[in-house]
């Protein structure tokens, strides 16, 4: 199978090393922002539980996602003010797409 | 009847038979860039070799007009033949008799020759090509399934079992070859996995094609779910017949024995390069020190920064697990250490020894990598190294710094043998990391901190960086020179027998997974 990659720098313990190094390698990993409620799954929004300016508490289910035959419950992570619903009911809604933000 | 009509009866059986789900179907075939399950069978095994059992198997189903259905030998050949004069036993579903669907009868097939391989102690080829369960037959598939993974589980460590993927092998089917020691993909050919691209667009939405999402390419890079690919099924064939050749029929036989041939070209003592830092093929370390140069690979394709895979020494057979510097500078991470633990674990059941060459500069630093749990990965590479009984020899070519140096089959772990190069680094850490640490103060402290800091890894590396210090605790027992190493590799593998743990009363260990 071709795949060659260019020599590239590799910092492992502050030694810079010549090597290959695959492209997924280059995605690093970011630190998640709890305010953002995306969905984790693709699914239906059946029915959306809360509106903009509403005072949530870490818990409270923020809307009803239909995916894998299951009515799934998302619920605040953390307590905060709503501040954008960005789905509506019947809303397809694709993996990792945001539901709810909160402030 | 008379006997002549009972033979020509007989003979016409036996034709119709053989054309499988019909000439209609095998032309079907055929345009997918397939070959036929016959054909299969027969290009794989010495020439005249097949002795076929269970031809006219037939299923007993009676739901949803299956009463009025004839599925020839139900949809899979089963028998035995040789491969360079070593008996097998082979099972090939027939995609063209009802899509290759599993049912009672055909599963019963399978488990009657898979018992076969079992008590015959001989390897298992199996060919998949099927569409999955036969959903008229309901249940009675599902128990099929279940049979045949609790058999390739018991036999798993007795015989060698080998899975070609040469069709649609999706849902619960997968797991039969899951369980198995090696699996074949084919270009375009080869579909794997547990839902299918329309069960994903229909449940979550996402538009995938069987390429992208099972293909032979995916399972040989991304998955690791396959260990040979080839752009042909006949390059399949030629994989599994070389693969053949390094492993005994079962596990308590020794591995054949071939004619000793020197390498194509030896290894010569300027093979690692000047700079510390600068990456080198690994391989070529590998061609250089096996007989005949002659390395087959194993998931070449999969966690490149380690790499392993069998060839002979001596005439014997081995199996080598080396860093490859030339890929992510030869790291440890989460699936170069499941890659060479479930290696080793599959040699030490056959009773291969066990070839490592080190050169690594530690575990790949990152969040992915902690997240993803390289710890329990990692310890299963300690596990298999420790747990593995056959000789154990050890070059530390290079770099061999950490829990690195501990993890690639050094002294403490049980190796036979360790031999170093004068090139090797056996250290703690990296010069660079550990002078920062070490020297902390005192670089900070300086007038020119960059300055002392060089000055400091410099002196660190003089002191640290060599073999020597390992050596004198008696952790490397053998010094020498990258071109005479073939040579004492030799006489470390005559020297080494096979080490007895003494806990043969245990009924297996816990390996973390």
């Amino acid at each position: 199978m071709p795949n060659e990659n260019e020599m590239r720098k590799l910092n492992i313990d502050e030694t810079i090393y010549e090597t290959e190094v695959p492209s997924s390698f280059d995605r690093r990993w970011t630190p998640k922002d709890e305010r953002l409620i995306s969905a984790f799954i693709p699914g239906t929004v059946i029915e959306v539980k809360t509106r903009v300016g509403s005072k949530v508490r870490e818990g409270d289910i923020l809307l009803i996602l239909d995916a894998m035959k299951m009515y799934n419950e998302i619920a605040a992570p953390v307590a905060g003010t709503v501040e954008v619903v960005a789905v509506s009911n019947g809303e397809r809604v694709k993996k990792n797409q945001l539901l709810v933000r909160l402030k | 009847m008379s006997i002549k009509r009972r033979l020509s009866e007989f003979g016409s059986k036996v034709q119709n038979l053989f054309k499988g789900g019909g000439d209609i179907a095998q032309e079907k075939q055929k345009k997918r860039g397939k070959l036929t399950a016959r054909e299969r069978v027969d290009e794989i095994l010495d020439n005249d070799s097949f002795l076929e059992t269970d031809l006219f198997v037939e299923h007993s189903s009676t739901d949803f007009g299956m009463d009025r259905k004839k599925l020839a030998g139900d949809g899979v050949i089963t028998g035995y033949g040789k491969i360079d004069s070593r008996p097998v036993a082979i099972f090939a579903q027939d995609f063209t008799v009802a899509g290759g669907s599993l049912g009672k009868a055909h599963a019963a097939k399978i488990v009657k020759v898979m018992d076969g391989a079992g008590t015959k102690k001989i390897p298992l080829i199996g060919i998949n090509d099927s569409g999955g369960a036969r959903i008229q037959e309901g249940v009675d598939s599902l128990f099929g399934y279940g049979e045949i993974f609790l058999r390739n589980t018991t036999f798993s460590g007795v015989i060698p079992q080998l899975s070609l993927i040469l069709g649609p092998c999706a849902g619960g089917a997968v797991y039969s070859p899951a369980l198995t020691d090696f699996v074949f993909v084919v270009e375009k050919i080869s579909n794997m996995f547990i839902t299918g691209p329309q069960v994903i667009k229909t449940v979550l939405g996402e538009d995938v094609s069987p390429e992208v999402l099972g293909g032979a390419k995916t399972h040989t890079t991304v998955t690791g779910n396959a260990h040979f690919y080839a752009q042909t099924e006949f390059e399949a064939f030629t994989q599994i017949k070389r693969l053949l050749s390094f492993l005994p029929a079962n596990c308590l036989e020794a591995p054949p024995e071939h004619k000793p041939i020197p390498p194509v070209k030896n290894i010569t003592d300027n093979i690692i390069p000047e700079n510390r830092r600068k990456a080198y093929d690994v391989t070529d370390v590998i061609n250089g020190l096996v007989d005949n140069s002659d390395f087959m690979q194993v998931h070449e394709h999969f966690a490149k920064n380690i790499v392993v895979g069998f060839a002979r020494m001596n005439g014997k057979t081995i199996g080598v697990i080396a860093n490859q510097p030339r890929y992510l500078a030869g790291v440890l991470d989460v699936n170069a250490s499941d890659k060479a633990a479930r290696f080793i674990r599959f040699c030490d059941a056959f009773g291969i020894s066990l070839l490592t060459l080190v050169d690594t500069p530690g575990y790949l630093p990152g969040v992915d990598q902690e997240h993803a749990g390289v710890i329990r990965h990692g310890a299963k590479l300690l596990y298999s190294y420790s747990e593995a009984t056959v000789p154990k020899v050890t070059v530390i070519m290079r770099k061999a710094y950490g829990g690195a140096y501990i993890a690639m089959c050094s002294r403490h772990l049980g190796a036979s043998s360790v031999i170093a190069w004068p090139t090797a680094e056996i250290a703690v850490m990296g010069a660079e990391g550990a002078a920062n640490i070490v020297f902390r103060k005192e670089i900070a402290a300086s007038d020119d901190p960059e300055a002392t800091r060089q000055k400091k890894i410099q002196e660190y590396e003089d002191k640290f960086a060599n073999p020597y210090v390992a050596a004198s605790k008696g952790y490397v027992d053998i010094l020498t020179e990258p071109h005479k190493t073939r040579d004492i590799v030799i006489k470390a593998f005559e020297f080494a027998g096979r080490q007895d743990h003494g806990n043969s009363f245990r009924r297996h260990g816990n390996i973390p997974l």
